[in-house]
């Protein structure tokens, strides 16, 4: 038996193929029931291989969908087993997806990630704040007492411009993008198992934006990039992607 | 950059960036159906979180095998 697996829904005018109902129309593949249905699927997403593919595949379909129409991306997993089914699910979602759609018209969906590497960005700190270079001084002339209490010191106080330090970037890049796209999210930073990096992401952020929008944030961004590269943080944008990040509390 | 690349057009650094995106937002973003699979919005949480540790594992296993090519 083959199952239906769904990867967005876009107005029944642009897409032709597909399970419509309600000017809805649901893209998706048939796949069999021996890879997808639920005892499979089970075994199949311990399988980081399999997963990978999968979610890549998702991916690029709906990539391909957004570069010329409108489209609701789902989530992965989304799979029926009838035509009926994913009828039902359309008019019973008509409102929510008709909202979603009219929202996304024209507009694609950029990333912004920050990344800071901690021991230059205290380098950065030693190097520039009299406060702590004050304090090495003292310590230098201090006896083993004293010097204990003042390194102390010196580390709540690196500890603390660097905080500040990071936390003024994050304001400064945050206000920057909003002014160019408006419909800026806030998202949760990445862990660093799942970045696979040594650095650490400071900051990021999923922006819905018109064409216009798009230019200005990839041409403002390239400058801002090496500016903050002086700084040891690097940003990446990522990009256009079908609007992910701006469907749910919508 | 009109068009995102499929994985095997990046080199591996990139790749590793774009995966860690792209499992990001399919895993984890996008409008949540319910369909006739219990594979709700709990079980996709369950794999993302999961993932994170296989990742992790995978590229411990990685560094392992490049740094006993390097010494052999």
């Amino acid at each position: 038996m083959n199952l239906y697996y769904l990867y967005g829904i876009l107005n029944s005018q642009d897409q032709e193929q597909g399970i419509s109902s309600e000017g809805l129309c649901a893209d998706f593949d048939l796949v069999s029931e021996k890879e997808f249905g639920q005892a499979a699927i089970e075994k199949n997403l311990k399988d980081i291989a399999w997963v990978n593919e999968k979610v890549l595949q998702h991916q690029n379909r709906l990539s391909s969908l957004a570069a010329k129409h409108n489209v609701i991306p789902l989530k992965f997993g989304s799979i029926f087993k009838s035509e009926e089914a994913v009828k039902s699910m359309l008019s019973r979602r008509k409102e929510e997806f008709s909202l979603l759609l009219r929202r996304f018209e024209g507009k694609r969906e950029w990333g912004l990630k920050l990344f800071y590497e901690e021991s230059i960005t205290k380098q950065r700190q030693i190097d520039h704040s009299s406060d702590l270079q004050a304090i090495d001084q003292q310590i230098n002339s201090a006896n083993d007492g004293s010097a204990f209490l003042l390194k102390k010191k010196r580390e709540e106080l690196l500890k603390r411009l660097v905080k500040q330090a990071l936390n003024e970037v994050r304001t400064e890049i945050y206000e920057t993008i909003t002014s160019i796209t408006p419909d800026t999210k806030v998202q949760k930073e990445l862990d660093k198992k799942l970045t696979g990096r040594d650095d650490i992401n400071l900051l990021n952020l999923s922006m819905l934006a018109s064409s216009s929008e798009s230019d200005l944030l990839k041409s403002q961004l390239s400058d801002l990039a090496d500016s903050l590269k002086q700084d040891g943080i690097i940003a990446e944008l990522s990009g256009p992607w079908p609007p992910y990040s701006f469907v749910e509390n919508g | 950059m009109d068009k995102l690349k499929t994985l095997e057009e990046y080199d591996p650094e990139e790749k590793k960036m774009l995966l860690s995106d792209v499992l990001d937002r399919v895993l984890s973003k996008g409008v949540t159906i319910t369909g006739d699979l219990k594979l709700g919005i709990a079980d996709v949480d369950l794999i993302y979180c999961g993932l994170r540790v296989l990742l992790t594992s995978i590229e411990k296993l990685e560094e392992e095998t490049s740094a006993q090519n390097k010494s052999s």
